[in-house]
């Protein structure tokens, strides 16, 4: 089973009478890195949020693990369970008095067991550097600590699937490193991480699978190497190629998509030998 | 000033347990509440000042600040019991109007006026050594209904949120020269309310679908861990409530 959540031809339309989402069908690859490219209005957030259960298609049908989203009350605590959702403004998740509380927000809606959450909430204070903060009020802190808090409030409930909607929006480049590599971690632990993005270049080195869409349609998906070396469906999408990939064509148009370089360090690699060539 | 400003997260009594730093505090005001004298309510207001200071660490400067709120209405409250329209003692007179202050009534009103000052210095000290979730704690252990401890946390949360949101909307208005005549002040005022109560709305909902997004199902439930009972914890509190009850005592013999 590589395919964690399944979508068959959704379709979502708000009350307003807006159609969000027209015929979507992708899989959700298990324990990748996968990023959800579109511009504004493009259906990125309406997508996630069916992915968590908090939106019901219109049509169409969902699947986690092969067996179709059921929207009973407990059927929807098991999937919120195993499906996270970090917001994209942490001051509509904050609740709490206190960030540790803040954190076992989530233990306490899944688990009476409270030595598992205390060693759960524990746990996460530890592995995301928050005994200074632990007794402080959630909206006194920074955006960084907040995005931190909210991360920590998620990974607690030990999700499978990490679902982001422009995590580092708001954040300084620092607190952006710091949050890109707690869910690098968390790959390698194996959960699959879905991030929503504007950053095309950030997304090309980051993502293992990429999702481009459009006005409420997936248009492409697959590798990133692939679809972002596209530049028409790029453009149709309002986006750019990134600049290693718009580098790489300028100097070599017919280059093989698959040697594309995907980070600095390869495009060094990659100017050098063309030059050198040269 | 507000308290979550002067909050300390980590003062002097945050590993205590909520009940042992309770005792701090209950005792003397049950005492404050049924004292008559002003020189008991005077030393309990220092005393309890110099408390706060000390437990807490705040500045004794931002402590004043934040007494000057509530003495300010206290002081209006007992010039209205003092003064009255007829009586025997004439203080001052404006045209036709006489005022009179009667020395019963001045009595009662120093008598409240000190009485409160010390039951408010009591409060502050519970108020700069208890979180929101003590709070909420104390509410739940004295058996009030969940729903309205909820209802406690989230206003706090909510009322927080709202003092975010038009400081924001005012500066943004501001910038905009929103307050510059007096014709724009009106339409500018009524237009930040308006958003306000808009964008609160939306604030909710997001809130609400946040929730959901773990497992939320409504209610709203935290964990705090325990604190540990030590006895040793329980022989400051007695021994300055043993000090407070004997001075009472005193001063009321």
């Amino acid at each position: 089973m590589n395919n964690i959540i399944s979508f068959q031809n959704v379709d979502f339309v708000y009350h307003s009478g807006t159609k969000a989402l027209c015929n979507i069908s992708i899989n959700i690859p298990r324990a990748k890195k996968i990023a959800l490219i579109g511009e504004n209005g493009a259906g990125k957030s309406t997508l996630m949020l069916h992915l968590n259960g908090i939106l019901k298609p219109t049509n169409g049908k969902i699947f986690y693990n092969s067996n179709e989203y059921q929207y009973s009350k407990k059927e929807l605590l098991n999937l919120r369970k195993n499906v996270g959702f970090l917001f994209h403004d942490p001051n509509n998740q904050l609740i709490a008095p206190t960030v540790y509380e803040e954190i076992t927000f989530g233990l306490c809606n899944i688990s009476s067991n409270k030595e598992w959450i205390y060693n759960q909430a524990d746990a996460m204070i530890d592995e995301f550097c928050l005994h200074e903060l632990k007794n402080r009020s959630p909206h006194e802190l920074s955006a960084g600590q907040k995005k931190r808090v909210c991360l920590a409030s998620i990974i607690a409930m030990e999700p499978e699937l990490i679902i982001c909607d422009e995590p580092t929006a708001t954040l300084d480049p620092k607190n952006e490193k710091i949050t890109f590599n707690i869910l690098n971690r968390l790959n390698k632990n194996g959960k699959t991480i879905l991030i929503s993005t504007h950053d095309v270049n950030q997304a090309y080195e980051w993502a293992d699978f990429v999702i481009l869409m459009s006005k409420g349609s997936v248009i492409d998906s697959g590798l990133p190497n692939e679809v972002f070396a596209n530049e028409k469906k790029m453009l149709q999408a309002g986006f750019e190629i990134p600049h290693i990939i718009k580098t790489c064509l300028s100097l070599k148009p017919d280059i093989n998509k698959n040697m594309l370089p995907k980070s600095m360090d390869e495009l060094n690699t990659f100017l050098s030998k063309t030059i050198c060539k040269a | 000033m507000s308290i979550a400003a002067l909050y300390n997260y980590n003062h002097k009594l945050c590993n205590v347990p909520v009940g042992i730093r309770l005792l701090y505090f209950i005792p003397a005001f049950i005492i404050a509440m049924l004292n008559n004298s002003i020189l008991f309510s005077t030393i309990i207001t220092v005393l309890f000042f110099v408390f706060t200071i000390i437990f807490t660490s705040v500045s004794y400067k931002k402590l004043v600040k934040l007494y000057l709120i509530p003495f300010t209405f206290i002081l209006i409250g007992c010039i209205t019991i003092a003064v009255s329209f007829s009586g025997s003692n004439l203080i001052f007179s404006i045209g036709k109007l006489k005022i009179f202050a009667d020395s019963e009534n001045i009595i009662i009103a120093q008598l409240s006026f000190f009485r409160s000052i010390s039951i408010i210095s009591i409060v502050f000290g519970i108020l700069l050594t208890h979180s929101i979730s003590d709070i909420s704690l104390l509410m739940k252990k004295a058996g009030i209904p969940v729903l309205f401890v909820e209802i406690f946390v989230l206003t706090y949360k909510f009322v927080n949120n709202l003092i975010v949101l038009s400081k924001m909307l005012y500066t943004a208005q501001k910038c905009r020269l929103a307050y510059a005549n007096n014709r724009g002040k009106i339409s500018s005022f009524t237009m930040l309310i308006t958003n306000i109560f808009q964008q609160s709305l939306v604030y909710a909902r997001n809130v609400e679908t946040a929730q959901a997004a773990r497992a939320g199902n409504g209610s709203y439930i935290f964990m705090k861990k325990p604190h540990t009972y030590k006895f040793n914890q329980t022989l400051i509190p007695l021994v300055i409530n043993g000090v407070i009850i004997s001075l009472y005592i005193i001063i009321k013999a």
